[in-house]
């Protein structure tokens, strides 16, 4: 096993981190606010790729699709939290059960619309750059940049905003926050609308490098719940670092044992670290 | 303890007698009026309903919810068809004991999984790890290809596949009665009190004195038993099992069969059961790929509008404006949340 080998494997567990993260932020946002656990999530992220597959498919920018996928599924989150957030704040049970059946339906329709096959979008960047003396795709490269960006972004708004603060107060107590006068209602749909949002883009921009499929958004779901479980609900920086501890911990582990072991150890990790740490990581 | 009640004991003997009554009546007349075919198919249903028989107990009455309980089912499976294969020596007479040892150790996989999720404080999180358990099973088996047989799975010898004919259906639906029987006595008992108490207000027991993890992974692992339970009669009754009877999207399913029929009742997740699948294999037929996606919908509306499900609605409507899908007053739920 040469280095450049191993450099390779650990950069491509950090590129699946970034992505992991942008999908897990909108999860840890919705289930620190309202304990909820928004099984449509990965619908939410695939689509977001799927709204790339579209645009490209009749001829447009690969670039202006990924700018029209977070738009979209913003929207989509406004609707659907506009339609069924108050039926889901009555019990988590609920949530869970009426979340799962939407993500249930999109991917059906999805698998009668565009077949159950994976699709492939054609990288915007098809050439490859020298990172620590190895040739690297350039797509990737450019795509951890646009993700850290945005990241940094969130975490300036998450701290400094006037939103990130009534945000923060919200997740820390909602009735304290309610009590002062912070609409929490309107927070909680905000943050919807935005983690919504934030898994299209995640999805669009991850959309050259995986095969997009109808179930794909699932295992992207589950993965990005363990980052928050791992991170702590609700924490911009706790999330960052249940990604980088998922998504690297997998690269890692799969130089010693096969894929399948290598994600029965991540599991075990994240059961033992919420054991350990039940308020997550890092807590902002 | 029931005989301190008045007149309990009395509506607990009557439903007894109904309860025999129905499974006499089916044992004796199902085989002779269903077809061959149709007798396989209800056979399969039925080895379906074991897993929501115990997902009813699990979610209905303790508020443990799972969606991975299939991975029990395929541990079951699993283990017969191992057992059987590998180790050489077993006859039609060590049947009872190879599905006993496939329940069992369902049942000590499930309670293992509840007890060290529970006891790292997961909470309501649990519901990932039954999930990840049952996609890591099913790549598991997939990835061991020469012990598990991988993505072709396992084909049992003939010898302990039942032939055509009601005679195996009949012994399903007498499993079935006695399963039904002890879930039942164990939600009637004062344990099932206890396990709607952690349901409810699971806080306040703890204060009880109750050790409230142990109790609910005990619970886990009585559904899980029973969901091994069917999978070791799948097993023997299709004569081939494959990495799919970990099915994931059947652990929904399994969800939703619950949830449509009834949860915190035991006819409820039987009924639901058997139904579903039925119009699931007639109406797919027809409906095609729309089928699931009138699942989806249906359940949505289910979970939504009436959480009381099909036997809930039919002997107290009126719960379902009153009550949440575990059949917990709704107006307490709110003044615990203010």
């Amino acid at each position: 096993m040469d280095s450049s080998f191993v450099l390779r494997q650990l950069f491509g567990g950090l590129t699946l981190s970034f992505i992991l993260v942008l999908v897990a932020l909108g999860l840890s946002v919705i289930f620190g606010l309202m304990r909820i656990l928004n099984m449509a999530h990965g619908e939410f992220f695939i689509l977001g790729a799927y709204v790339v597959v579209w645009i490209t498919s009749a001829g447009g920018n690969f670039w202006v699709a990924v700018l029209a996928a977070p738009i979209a599924l913003g929207l989509a989150g406004y609707v659907f939290q506009k339609g069924l957030l108050r039926a889901l704040q009555r019990d988590p049970n609920v949530a869970l059960l009426v979340t799962w059946g939407v993500g249930m339906i999109v991917r059906q329709t999805l698998q009668i619309i565009m077949g159950p096959a994976g699709l492939y979008v054609l990288s915007p960047f098809p050439g490859s750059v020298s990172v620590f003396g190895m040739q690297y795709p350039l797509y990737r490269v450019v795509m951890m940049g646009i993700s850290a960006g945005i990241f940094v972004l969130l975490v300036f708004l998450y701290l400094r905003s006037r939103f990130g603060l009534r945000l923060r107060a919200t997740i820390h107590n909602r009735e304290m926050a309610s009590a002062i006068g912070i609409n929490v209602e309107r927070v909680a749909a905000t943050s919807f609308v935005m983690g919504s949002s934030l898994a299209g883009l995640a999805g669009a921009l991850v959309s050259p490098l995986i095969p997009v499929a109808p179930l794909t958004g699932l295992t992207y779901l589950i993965k990005s719940f363990f980052i928050v479980v791992v991170g702590g609900a609700g924490h911009l920086l706790g999330t960052l670092a249940g990604g980088i501890v998922i998504g690297g911990g997998e690269s890692v582990f799969q130089f010693f044992v096969n894929p399948v072991m290598a994600e029965m150890l991540v599991f075990f990790m994240a059961l033992v670290i919420v054991g350990i740490r039940p308020q997550g990581l890092i807590k902002v | 303890m029931i005989g301190l009640i008045p007149g309990l004991r009395k509506k607990l003997a009557v439903q007894g007698f109904v309860l025999a009554l129905v499974v006499g009546a089916a044992i004796a007349v199902l085989p002779l009026v269903l077809g061959r075919f149709h007798t396989e198919l209800l056979g399969t249903y039925l080895t379906y309903s074991f897993v929501a028989l115990g997902l009813g107990v699990s979610f209905g009455y303790c508020g443990v919810i799972s969606l991975g309980q299939f991975a029990f089912f395929g541990v079951g499976a699993y283990t017969v068809a191992l057992l059987v294969t590998r180790v050489a020596g077993f006859g039609l007479e060590h049947v009872p004991l190879l599905v006993l040892t496939g329940t069992i150790l369902a049942g000590l996989f499930g309670f293992l999984v509840a007890y060290v999720s529970f006891f790292l404080k997961i909470g309501s999180l649990f519901v990932l790890v039954t999930i990840t358990v049952g996609i890591l099973l099913q790549k598991f088996t997939i990835a061991q290809l020469d012990l598990l047989g991988g993505i072709n799975g396992i084909t049992l010898p003939r010898w302990i596949v039942p032939g055509p004919g009601g005679g195996f259906l009949r012994i399903l639906i007498g499993i079935l009665a006695v399963t039904f029987l002890v879930l039942w006595l164990a939600v009637r008992a004062p344990f099932g009190k206890v396990m709607a108490g952690i349901r409810d207000a699971e806080g306040r027991v703890e204060s009880l004195g109750y050790n409230t993890i142990l109790i609910k992974s005990f619970t886990f692992g009585l559904s899980a038993a029973a969901a091994g339970l069917g999978g070791a009669l799948y097993a023997m009754l299709t004569g081939f099992v494959s990495p799919s009877v970990f099915g994931f999207v059947q652990s929904f399913n399994a969800v939703i069969w619950v949830v449509v029929g009834g949860l915190g009742t035991l006819v409820g997740p039987l009924l639901g059961t058997v139904l579903v699948n039925f119009a699931q294999f007639y109406l797919s037929a027809w409906l095609l790929n729309y089928w699931t996606l009138a699942v989806g919908l249906l359940f949505i509306v289910a979970v939504l509008f009436f959480p009381r499900g099909l036997v809930g609605t039919i002997s107290r409507p009126e719960t379902n404006r009153q009550a949440d899908l575990t059949g917990r007053s709704l107006r307490r739920g709110q003044e615990k949340r203010r």
